[in-house]
């Protein structure tokens, strides 16, 4: 495995009075896909927004190339250079599609050629350019969520359940961006329920269960031991 | 895995009424004019209560368009931005007071200089006010609405008895501008000057507004920031900062509305902010909690509503605004220009 870009280290986390995560220690290696994978309500998603300081950690560290980021608020996390594209999308409706382009483009504007190959990936952002983002479909709303992400270069991507609700067509597309983003050398952590996608883009694998860090290690080992997967995540990756 | 289709949707057109929909509140204060038109019997009158409510609407927009935003931008419920508005009447008012030889004389340079004078002080001490009263007052109560209404309350009156160690609890009376005095006639109509004047102004404070909100990165910053404050965190910006900026800036926007109601009604009060703050709340209800445009409608609406009922039926001019706002939000629950907010 390469440097990790990102590394936890026994962090956990409240919400209000409940214990979320005991303790989430694993490395995000540098220009691979890593798979955080668990049953619902085994923490990915609050390891997420940990990691981009939405929810505080009790304890533990987090670091960003080897520099502590777990005490910083959100925007200067976000501005350490980690695109995040919530389970919800977070997109803002009453903005139109480029105004949502715009605003994540921290230098200003988003640099022209890097907008042609957003088109390229979702050619209905470019349909839907001057539309109110409320308007847009499930699934564009999703493709603009993660376009927003790739708006400018990143040094991690963090995707939380890119295929959630999605159609199968959809989700081809969004799966096609997303290996092309791969294909450039993005560091990637994403929380996925698709196992068909989640095995098509992984490298690595984090698996997760009630607030901590079950088993680490490659897409390939995992997904050549039916009876990890099973132990796992209650499911065989070649029937799913 | 599939091979992904290309997923390029075409567009149609919807039906007219469909495109038509958002724009009716947008059709109402024309609407509003209409009526009032036909139910008044002489044009001339119809033209100065038609101004009339413009001007009052216009105030009370630069006075609520902050607190609105401050709403959408924190679910903030600012119960003492009322302080705002007294305190920026009782600041203009004195330097206007001072400046007597120059709102004397029979000058509209002198006169506008002056009352130019008067409002830069006023918007520069509310908003220090404003940037102390977040600090203090509102920042330790983000996320607790009980708190705030209770918290803010507090500080109103902790600023009304400022204005009585500082101006005495007596009203003071001030006279406008000698050029703003009187009215002039048009159609037969006579319009007040200062009216006029006002009416000017708050156009200015809402295209101003909308320019910023609409066409510059900090606009976009803050239109976001009203649906989905964590979400213009996790792309970088830093949304308290906004937030205090956004705060101080509608103080510093109801300390004008106080320089330039101390204007309309020729007189001040301690308790003036607190007074006008029930029309405010008004207005930002029916407008749309976080929505500068509906702020601006609903303004437009409650001043013109207000003045064609107190000359068609007086004794109805007290209930008219409730009424309206009873009348608005049975037809939009979430107001006018209602705004998204995530869940």
């Amino acid at each position: 495995m390469s440097d990790p870009i990102l590394s936890l280290r026994d962090v956990k986390t409240d919400i209000g009075q409940y214990h979320i995560l005991h303790g989430v220690s694993f490395d995000v290696p540098k220009g691979a896909v890593t798979m955080l994978l668990g049953r619902n309500g085994a923490g990915k998603t609050t390891t997420l927004r940990t990691i981009m300081g939405l929810w505080r950690t009790r304890a533990g560290q987090i670091t960003l190339n080897g520099d502590r980021i777990d005490a910083l608020p959100p925007a200067r996390i976000a501005r350490q250079g980690i695109g995040f594209v919530p389970e919800d999308m977070g997109i803002f409706s009453d903005l139109t599609v480029a105004e949502n382009l715009r605003l994540a483009a921290l230098s200003g504007a988003p640099d022209p050629a890097r907008l042609e190959g957003i088109f390229a990936a979702f050619p209905a952002l470019r349909t839907f350019y001057h539309s109110a983002a409320g308007t847009l479909s499930g699934g564009q709303k999703q493709m603009l969520s993660i376009a927003r992400a790739m708006v400018e270069e990143r040094a991690l991507y963090l995707i939380d359940e890119p295929s959630k609700g999605l159609a199968p067509a959809i989700v081809a597309t969004l799966a096609r961006a997303l290996r092309d983003l791969k294909a450039r050398g993005a560091s990637i952590l994403m929380v996925e329920q698709n196992v068909s996608l989640a095995r098509a883009l992984g490298d690595h694998v984090a698996v997760m269960d009630d607030g901590r860090i079950v088993w680490t290690g490659t897409m390939a080992a995992l997904a050549a031991d039916p009876a990890l997967q099973d132990r796992l995540m209650g499911l065989r990756m070649d029937h799913a | 895995m599939s091979t992904a289709p290309t997923h390029a949707p075409t567009m149609t057109s919807l039906p007219l009424a469909e495109r038509l929909k958002p724009w009716l509140p947008v059709a109402l204060v024309p609407v509003l004019m209409l009526l009032g038109f036909l139910a008044i019997p002489s044009s001339s009158s119809w033209l100065t209560l038609t101004l009339a409510g413009l001007a009052m609407g216009m105030m009370i927009f630069v006075i609520a368009s902050g607190m609105t935003l401050v709403f959408g931008l924190m679910d903030v419920i600012n119960f003492g931005h009322g302080a705002f508005i007294s305190f920026g009447a009782f600041v203009g008012t004195s330097v206007l007071l001072a400046l007597g030889s120059w709102t004397g004389a029979p000058s509209l340079m002198l006169n506008l200089l002056a009352i130019a004078a008067a409002v830069l002080a006023a918007m520069a001490v509310t908003g220090a006010l404003g940037l102390g009263f977040e600090r203090v007052i509102v920042r330790p109560v983000y996320g607790s609405h009980l708190k705030q209404i209770l918290v803010t309350m507090g500080g109103l009156i902790v600023a009304e008895q400022m204005i009585f160690v500082l101006w005495g609890g007596h009203e003071i009376v001030i006279a406008r501008p000698e050029t703003l005095k009187g009215a002039i006639t048009f159609a037969g109509a006579a319009l007040e000057k200062y009216r006029l004047l006002a009416v000017g102004v708050g156009l200015v404070v809402f295209l101003s507004m909308r320019a910023v909100l609409r066409r510059t990165k900090l606009g976009l910053i803050v239109r976001a920031g009203v649906e989905n404050p964590e979400m213009v965190q996790a792309l970088g910006y830093d949304i308290t900062r906004v937030f205090v900026g956004v705060f101080i800036a509608g103080s510093a926007l109801a300390g004008l509305g106080g320089v330039m109601w101390a204007l309309y009604q020729e007189v001040i009060t301690v308790h003036m902010g607190n007074e006008i703050m029930i029309l405010v709340f008004i207005v930002v209800i029916i407008g749309g909690l976080g929505s500068v445009e509906g702020c601006f409608i609903g303004a437009l609406t409650v001043g013109l509503v207000q003045n064609y009922t107190a000359f068609l039926e007086p004794k109805l001019a007290l209930v008219s605004n409730i009424a309206l706002m009873v009348a608005i939000l049975m037809w939009r629950p979430m107001g006018m220009v209602p705004v998204v907010k995530a869940k």
